[in-house]
Parts: C-alpha cells; sequence; structure tokens
C-alpha cells in the first residue's frame, strides 16, 4: 500500500496540477504533494510491504527512494520561490507554470517507479518517462540556448534509453531459456535468484549496451555531452534535481544489473569496467571545470565528477567500496542540490550566470555568499561536511586493492578542489560587481534545509 | 561399356545445346516480335544467318592484330563449354563435376574479358566505348551473379551446378524466401549479360546507344558467326541454369542411370542421396506405386517424412519471411545512409518504417501474440505516416527541402556502415547460439540497424537527419523487442511511440 501511495501521490497530484490555472496554489500544492511523498517514503522505513511481482523495496532501493523524496520536497520548496522571481522578471509565463508544475510531479512519479520497479521492462519504461519529462522541463523557457539544450539532451538522452532497452532485452533474452516465456523472465528478484544458469555471453554483451546507455543518463564521461547544457539552460530546481535525483536514478539502475551479472560466475567482472568509466569522468571533469565561465555549467561538470566518483566506488566494489559509493552519492545529491539552490538565487540577484560577472557575494549579500561558501566547502570533501566521510572511506578502501589507480583518484580529486575554489573565490570575494541589492523573494530559507546533512 | 554410354551423353548434350541454341534465340525474337504485334522473322532465321555469315568473307580491320582474329574462336569455344556444363537436358553427366557454378561465371567472365581486349585491339572509338560500358556492366552484374550462387549454393551446400539441380529436384527445399529474391536477381543479371532491353539492347542500329554491338561492330563473315551463335549459347546457358536452380520441380530433368553410376563410383554421399532421394520420391507421392529397388518404405514411415517435411518446410517459410524483412530494415537502414536529400530520407524513413510494421505483424502471426498487431499499428501510423509527414512539413516551413546535406563522404560512410553489420553479426551471432533462430537473426540484425542509426546521427549535421537516424535506431531497437518472444506489452508499445 504504501509502495503505492508514493507513485499514486505524485501523478494525482500531476492530473490536478495540470488543471489549476492559479500559480501560488499550484505552488503549494506542489509541495504539499512532495511532502505527502516524503511521508510516505519514511513510513517505508517503518513497515516495508511486501515483494510483487511489479513493485519492489529492499535495502538498496529504500536509500534512493528516501533521497528522492526528500530532495523532491526540498527542490519543491525552493521552485516556490524560484518561479514567483521568474514570473516577475517574465521569463516564464502562468501557463508555462501550470505545464510546470505539473511536469515536476510527474518526474516524480517517473523516477519513484523506476526506484520501485521489480521489472527491468518496467524500470526501463519509467526512466523513458522521466527522461521525456525532464526534456520539456529544460527547454521550458523557450530561449535559443534552452532549446539547442533541451534537443541535444533529448537526442543523446534517448540514444542511450534505446541502447539501455537493447541491453534490457538481452538480459531478458539470456533468462527466457530458464525462466519462460513472459513477464516472469523480467522479475528483478526471480532473475536474481537464477542468475547463475543465464547465458553468461549473452549478460556480458547485454552489461556493455546497458553501461552504455544508462550511463549516458549517469553522465559519465564520453557520454556526457548532454549534462552541462542541459544543466546550464533549465530552470534552477530542474537543474537541482536532474543533477540530485535523475543521475541517481540511472545509477541505480545500472547498480541492479550489475548485482545481476555479479551473481553468474561466468560472466565479466563489471567491476574494472565501471571504474574505468568512472576513473576517465572524473579527471575529464576536473580538468575542464578550470575552463567554465557559466556557473550553473561549471557545477553541471562537478556532478559528472561526483558521478564518475561514485561509480569508481561501486566498481571497487567490497562492502567499504559499495558503502562509500551509497554514500559519497547521497551527500553529492544533498549537497548539489542544496548548491543550486543557492546558485539559483545568485543567478537570479546578478541577473546573470557568467562568473566573471558575479563578485563579493559575501559583502553584498552574506548569508547567500557564505552559504555558497559552505555548500562549496562541502563538495569538494573538506573536512566537516559528508563527502568528506565518503571520500575518505572511498580513498581508504580502494587504496588497499587498487593502490595505482587511488592516485589517480586523488589527483582528480585534488584537482577539482583546486577548480572549484579558484572559482569560488573570485565570485564570493573581492570588489562587488553587479547589481548589489536584496532578493526580491526571502532566499535560503528552503537551501538550508538540506544543507547541513 | 558405362564410360563410353556417360561419354555419348555427354557428347549427345554438348550438340544438341549447340544445335538448338540458335532455335532458341529465334523463339526469343519470334515472341518479340509478336508482343510488338509484328509478324517477325522465322523461328530458323537464325540457322539462315548462321549459314550465311559462314559463307561470306571475313574481312578484317585495319591494324587488327591476331588477337582480333583469334577471340571469336575462344569465345565460341569458353561458351560452349560453359554451355556444356549446365545440366540443361540431363544431371549427372559425365562431366558434372567440373560444372560448378562459379566455374561457370569464370568461363563467361573470360569471354568478356576477351571481348573487350578485341574490341579496344581494333581502335576504333565505338569500340573503346563498348567495352568500357561493358565491363562497368560487368563489374556491377558480376558480384550480383555470385552472391546469388552463393546463397543458393547456401541451401543446397554445394556450389556444383549438378548437385544443386539435384538436391532442388528431390529433397524437400520447401518454400525459400531467399530462392524468390535469388530468382529475382538473377533473371535481372541474366539480361544484364545477355545485353537485353533495360541494359543494353541487340537490335538497336544507333552506336551511340550500343554496348555489346558496340565491340563486334567490326565483325564480319565466319568470326561474327562464331560470337553470334556463342551470344545464342550464353542465352540458352542463362535460362537453362535459371531452369536447373530454380523451376527444377516442373521440369524433372531426366537422372541418367550413367550418371548414376558414374555417381556411385564417387563415393558414398552420392548414394547416400540417392537413398534419401528415393524416399522423398514416395513422400511426394505416397499412393503411387513404389519403385521397383525402394527401400523399407512402410506406410507409417511414409506419413512421418510427409509430416517431417512439412514442418521443416514451415519453419523454414517463417524463420525465411522474418529474416528477409529483418535483412530489409537493414537494407533500408543502407538506403538512409546514402540519402542526402532530405525530402527522399524521410521517404526512406517511411518505408523503413513499414518494412518494420511488416516485420511486426509477421512475428505476431507466427508468434501467435495478437498485441504485436497493437505495436505494428502504432508504427505503421506513427513512424510510417505520422511523423514522416510533419518532418516534410518542418523542412518545406524551415525551406530546406532544396538543400543537399553535406555528408563526410558516402562511400565512407557505407562502408562504415558495412563494418558496422560485420560487427553486430559478429558479435551477437555467437553469443545467441542457444536462442531461437528467428529471434537471434531479429537480434542480430537490429543492433546492425541500431548502429547504423547512430552511425547516421553522428555522420549528419542536419536535425531532420538526425532524428530520421535517431527513428531508425528505435526501429531497430523495436525489431529486437519483438524478436525476443514474450516481452510485456507496455514495453513494446512504448518503444512503438515515438518517444
Amino acid at each position: 500500500m504504501i509502495e503505492l501511495a508514493i507513485l499514486l501521490i505524485p501523478l494525482v497530484a500531476a492530473a490536478v496540477l495540470a488543471m489549476l490555472a492559479n500559480y501560488r496554489l499550484s505552488a503549494r500544492i506542489n509541495m504539499a504533494a512532495s511532502f505527502l511523498t516524503l511521508l510516505a517514503a519514511l513510513a517505508l522505513l517503518v513497515d516495508r510491504p511486501a515483494t510483487g511481482p511489479y513493485l519492489l523495496v529492499d535495502d538498496l532501493n529504500i536509500v534512493f527512494i528516501l533521497l528522492n523524496a526528500f530532495i523532491g520536497f526540498t527542490t519543491s520548496a525552493f521552485s516556490a520561490s524560484y518561479i514567483a522571481h521568474e514570473l516577475e522578471t517574465g521569463r516564464l509565463t502562468p501557463n508555462y507554470l501550470r505545464f510546470y508544475h505539473a511536469m515536476f510531479q510527474l518526474m516524480l512519479f517517473g523516477m519513484n517507479l523506476a526506484l520501485l520497479a521489480n521489472n527491468i521492462g518496467l524500470m526501463w519504461v519509467a526512466v523513458e518517462l522521466a527522461t521525456l519529462t525532464t526534456v520539456v522541463m529544460v527547454g521550458i523557457y523557450r530561449t535559443h540556448e534552452a532549446i539547442e539544450a533541451a534537443w541535444k539532451y533529448f537526442i543523446l538522452g534517448s540514444v542511450g534509453i534505446a541502447l539501455a532497452l537493447f541491453g534490457t532485452i538481452l538480459v531478458y533474452l539470456a533468462a527466457r531459456p530458464v525462466m519462460g516465456e513472459g513477464a516472469d523472465a523480467m522479475v528483478w528478484t526471480a532473475l536474481m535468484t537464477r542468475a547463475r544458469e543465464f547465458d553468461p555471453a549473452l549478460l556480458n554483451v547485454a552489461f556493455i549496451f546497458l553501461l552504455l546507455g544508462y550511463g549516458t543518463k549517469v553522465g559519465l564521461a564520453p557520454m556526457h555531452a548532454w549534462l552541462p547544457d542541459a544543466h546550464a539552460e533549465g530552470p534552477t530546481p530542474i537543474s537541482a534535481v536532474l543533477s540530485g535525483l535523475l543521475l541517481n536514478v540511472a545509477l541505480y539502475a545500472l547498480l541492479r544489473f550489475k548485482m545481476l551479472l555479479a551473481a553468474n560466475p561466468g560472466a565479466i567482472a563489471p567491476g574494472p569496467l565501471m571504474i574505468a568509466l568512472g576513473l576517465i569522468s572524473l579527471i575529464f571533469a576536473s580538468f575542464m571545470l578550470y575552463r567554465r565561465r557559466d556557473i550553473k555549467r561549471m557545477f553541471a561538470y562537478s556532478s559528472i565528477e561526483h558521478m564518475g566518483i561514485t561509480v569508481f566506488a561501486f566498481g571497487i566494489a567490497g562492502p567499504l567500496g559499495n558503502f562509500a559509493g551509497l554514500l559519497q552519492m547521497t551527500m553529492h545529491s544533498l549537497t548539489k542540490s542544496a548548491i543550486f539552490f543557492s546558485v539559483g538565487h545568485v543567478a537570479q540577484v546578478k541577473g546573470t550566470q557568467r562568473i566573471s560577472d558575479i563578485a563579493g557575494l559575501t559583502t553584498t549579500h552574506p548569508l547567500l555568499g557564505w552559504g555558497l561558501i559552505a555548500g562549496v566547502a562541502a563538495i569538494v570533501g573538506m573536512p566537516p561536511f559528508g563527502v568528506f566521510m565518503s571520500e575518505f572511506l572511498l580513498v581508504s578502501s580502494s587504496f588497499a586493492q587498487q593502490p595505482v589507480l587511488t592516485v589517480l583518484l586523488v589527483l582528480g580529486l585534488l584537482l577539482s578542489f583546486g577548480a572549484l575554489f579558484l572559482r569560488l573565490i573570485g565570485v564570493a570575494f573581492g570588489e562587488p560587481r553587479g547589481p548589489v541589492g536584496p532578493v526580491t523573494r526571502p532566499t535560503c530559507r528552503c537551501s538550508r534545509t538540506s544543507r547541513w546533512c | 561399356m558405362a564410360v563410353i554410354q556417360a561419354l555419348l551423353v555427354q557428347g549427345a548434350q554438348m550438340v544438341l545445346v549447340l544445335l538448338l541454341a540458335p532455335l532458341f534465340t529465334g523463339l526469343v525474337r519470334k515472341v518479340k516480335a509478336r508482343v510488338q504485334r509484328r509478324r517477325g522473322p522465322s523461328l530458323i532465321q537464325p540457322y539462315r544467318d548462321l549459314k550465311r555469315l559462314l559463307g561470306k568473307e571475313a574481312v578484317l580491320a585495319e591494324g587488327a592484330s591476331w588477337l582480333f582474329r583469334v577471340t571469336p574462336y575462344v569465345i565460341f569455344a569458353v561458351t560452349w563449354v560453359a554451355a556444356a556444363l549446365v545440366p540443361t537436358f540431363a544431371t549427372g553427366l559425365l562431366f558434372s563435376w567440373s560444372g560448378d557454378l562459379i566455374a561457370i561465371i569464370a568461363l563467361l567472365g573470360s569471354a568478356r574479358f576477351m571481348q573487350a581486349l578485341a574490341a579496344m585491339d581494333i581502335g576504333t572509338s565505338f569500340g573503346g566505348i563498348g567495352a568500357s560500358r561493358e565491363v562497368m556492366i560487368a563489374s556491377l552484374a558480376e558480384p550480383a551473379m555470385l552472391m546469388i550462387v552463393l546463397s543458393v549454393a547456401l541451401i543446397a551446400g554445394s556450389t556444383q551446378l549438378s548437385t544443386i539441380a539435384d538436391y532442388m529436384a528431390f529433397s524437400a527445399v520447401g518454400l525459400r524466401v531467399s530462392l524468390a529474391l535469388g530468382l529475382v536477381a538473377f533473371v535481372v543479371v541474366a539480361l544484364a549479360e545477355n545485353a537485353r532491353i533495360p541494359v543494353d539492347n541487340p537490335a538497336t542500329h544507333l552506336e551511340l546507344t550500343m554496348v555489346h554491338e558496340a565491340m563486334v561492330l567490326e565483325y564480319s563473315g565466319r568470326h561474327l558467326a562464331m560470337i553470334e551463335l556463342a551470344a545464342s549459347l550464353k542465352l540458352l546457358l542463362y535460362v537453362s541454369v535459371i531452369g536447373c536452380i530454380f523451376f527444377v520441380r516442373l521440369r524433372q530433368p531426366l537422372r541418367r542411370g550413367a550418371g548414376r553410376v558414374a555417381g556411385e563410383a564417387r563415393g558414398g554421399r552420392r548414394a547416400a542421396g540417392r537413398v534419401r532421394d528415393v524416399d522423398r520420391q514416395d513422400a511426394r507421392v505416397p499412393r503411387a506405386e513404389l519403385p521397383g529397388g525402394g527401400a523399407d518404405a512402410g506406410p507409417a514411415r511414409r506419413a512421418a517424412a510427409v509430416r517431417l517435411g512439412r514442418h521443416v518446410m514451415m519453419h523454414g517459410f517463417a524463420f525465411d519471411v522474418s529474416h528477409m524483412l529483418a535483412g530489409g530494415l537493414v537494407l533500408a537502414s543502407f538506403a538512409m545512409l546514402y540519402q542526402d536529400r532530405l525530402y527522399a530520407l524521410i521517404n526512406v524513413l517511411a518505408l523503413h518504417a513499414f518494412v518494420l510494421a511488416a516485420s511486426v505483424a509477421w512475428q505476431a502471426s507466427i508468434q501467435h501474440a495478437p498485441h504485436l498487431y497493437i505495436t505494428a499499428a502504432i508504427a505503421l501510423g506513427f513512424k510510417g505516416i505520422v511523423i514522416p509527414m510533419a518532418l516534410r512539413r518542418m523542412v518545406f516551413r524551415l525551406g530546406i527541402h532544396r538543400e543537399i546535406e553535406t555528408v563526410v563522404g558516402i562511400g565512407l560512410t557505407m562502408l562504415a556502415g558495412i563494418g558496422l553489420v560485420a560487427l553486430s553479426l559478429m558479435v551477437m551471432l555467437p553469443v545467441t547460439a542457444q536462442a531461437d533462430p528467428v529471434a537471434r537473426e531479429d537480434i542480430a540484425m537490429a543492433l546492425s540497424v541500431v548502429l547504423i542509426g547512430l552511425l547516421m546521427m553522428v555522420t549528419r549535421r542536419n536535425a531532420v537527419s538526425q532524428v530520421a537516424g535517431f527513428l531508425s535506431l528505435e526501429n531497430g531497437v523495436n525489431l529486437a523487442a519483438t524478436g525476443a518472444q514474450g516481452m510485456p506489452l507496455v514495453v513494446e508499445i512504448s518503444v512503438a511511440s515515438p518517444s
């Protein structure tokens, strides 16, 4: 029942929001629905529902679901203040807002479905749904750049998702001789129990496609091209959700298939592939961070970097590696969404996203400026924050297994550390530039909610 | 004694072929004239022509070398040998072991080579034109011919024409899509090779449009007679090869006893084939009296043989059609890769969707999965009709319908596409060895379509053609989804409907 509630609340809310014209009411309903979803997700901790043929709650996805619901809620709270400002500046019209709210809930529904699904086909459909809804949201400003970003996201994301479907079909083909025809051969729990009887060669090929397909959605390095554009051109709440949630959902799908592969003794070890892709993403993104001029784009590259770290951690595997990966992903989601909240306000205050046009935030807007500093300090892995914990865990655990690769990992971490702080110092300190007036709407109230987690 | 008999039969075949070839040419001319509502020359007119030419003086062009004089005889000899190898009137001939289809093609190819050489030897401009045109046509027709031979050889298990004819006549081949396609291709090749109408016109009087005639313009007298006779032989040869391979059921060639003796002398394989043939024979005519030497053909066994034959046939046919449709999808992908005009590209995209819909519908029928018809209908409606129309509108409104897209070298792209198809076959076929054959083929073809779609998206700059590439990629995934039997409906529908 509870898992149904997690799915039905966003779906019903989406239907209601599609019909409401009043954007203030819509924003409240959006928040309320997200809050209810969060409550339902919390209830999962107390009372875990039994596994059905279509839905599943286990130790792995409960983390993802909670995180999803929580960031969905904080983002809906942030977007309430954000969109009001967008309306005032005329970048959005009430009609678009109606669409925006409905799509927001539909996207949450898609992501929750993907996380809860106990069927590889259903999961794929849900990821596709989430992708499509975010595509239209990225393009919602209807500027030339926004449409281009949405287009790029659509094409690359769809190609990725098509490859993932091909992989899914191959997994089904591998399972069919063992499990029989029909939907039974696509159920996760059933697949996991009999994975060792599957044809390993077929599973190998399938995993390559899944890695490429879902890896595109995760934003791993050679397939990442859509990610910076989509983050920079869409509304900031969507950037936060993309970074904080959608990447996780794709990663979750990848993890599930990795578990399937690991259960088959004849199949290739998925670890090295993931380690390689993770490291490439990390180092590539770290270098790219130095050349960014757009503040949202810069944090988009930081997301690629962190996804690289997370995938690396899951590739290292072992109890410590997996825990480090999970922790890293959670902390990244929380921190990155908080950073996007404050960056959104910064962009609204200054009227620009260009890093060179923003300076001296701590003197003009102390709260915002220091908030951003705290956020960046957290994301680069400074000690009191969660990312430090996970990265420390990862470095210490992987050093025992892969000393050489760990050196590369640390190199990437240091590089991104330098890049982010270099840019941050320009933005936060120095002679103030741009408008110095207060933000038109109360800020930071919501962005702080998740910062200290 | 047996050897002498076999030699006699072989000699009779050679003489018969030689004697009947002009008659056949006369028949073709007669039919052509009748179709054009003319009375036409008499059937034996070619014989009279030959006689007349043989009696005339052979005039040599200035500067003609010995090559020019030798060529007619070489062409005639080579063509005659090739015609003698074809089991026109009887299978199991003495020399049929050398009657390899590839050898026949090589013989005809060397005849063509000699002719082109001779045409260039005299140094007239028409000779040169004719030679270059002939060689160009040959460079297109010969690979096609080899493809046909190989696809027939895959079914019959041999490139020996005699064996193929035997196999086609006496075993349960069933309906084969590849054979049907091969027949169409073979007829086209035969038209091109025999200088018939869409490619060339043997009766043309305009030198500029000549191909074959331009090469023999300078010949006269007995030289021309040799070449004419060789052309008649070649025509007969092609027709009898078509008969041997494709229409053997209707024709039932004589099986010479001598051939059998020779066959048995060569080894047990033929003998085994004969026993099998006897089985097949009584499987086909269960009510007829059994052949005297017919083995233990009890009624139960006969019934089993009939059932087995029918099963093999049906499965083969279902498999063949799905194979053809999947192959058609790959072909349509290549056509998309080749197009550089947007409207043409959109048309091919629609064709792609039509082929996909046909393929899905076929899968629905052979898998007995009615829900697949929905997928097929969606693919047809959206991807075959609605999306192409929308794209056309878009192209028209953007005013880019006259633009030719600069593609990074079509030849290079096509080569890369061929490489991708090879790659996907090499990856997929070994991996899916245990899957059932239909799904296996579909998956391998689907991967090719997916990869070609990706290639197209990479090599095109225009947004419309990127969309086209993406849609073809999705069609490939759809093919895979329907090939894997029993996928849930929701997945299939969400693939079929354009995302």
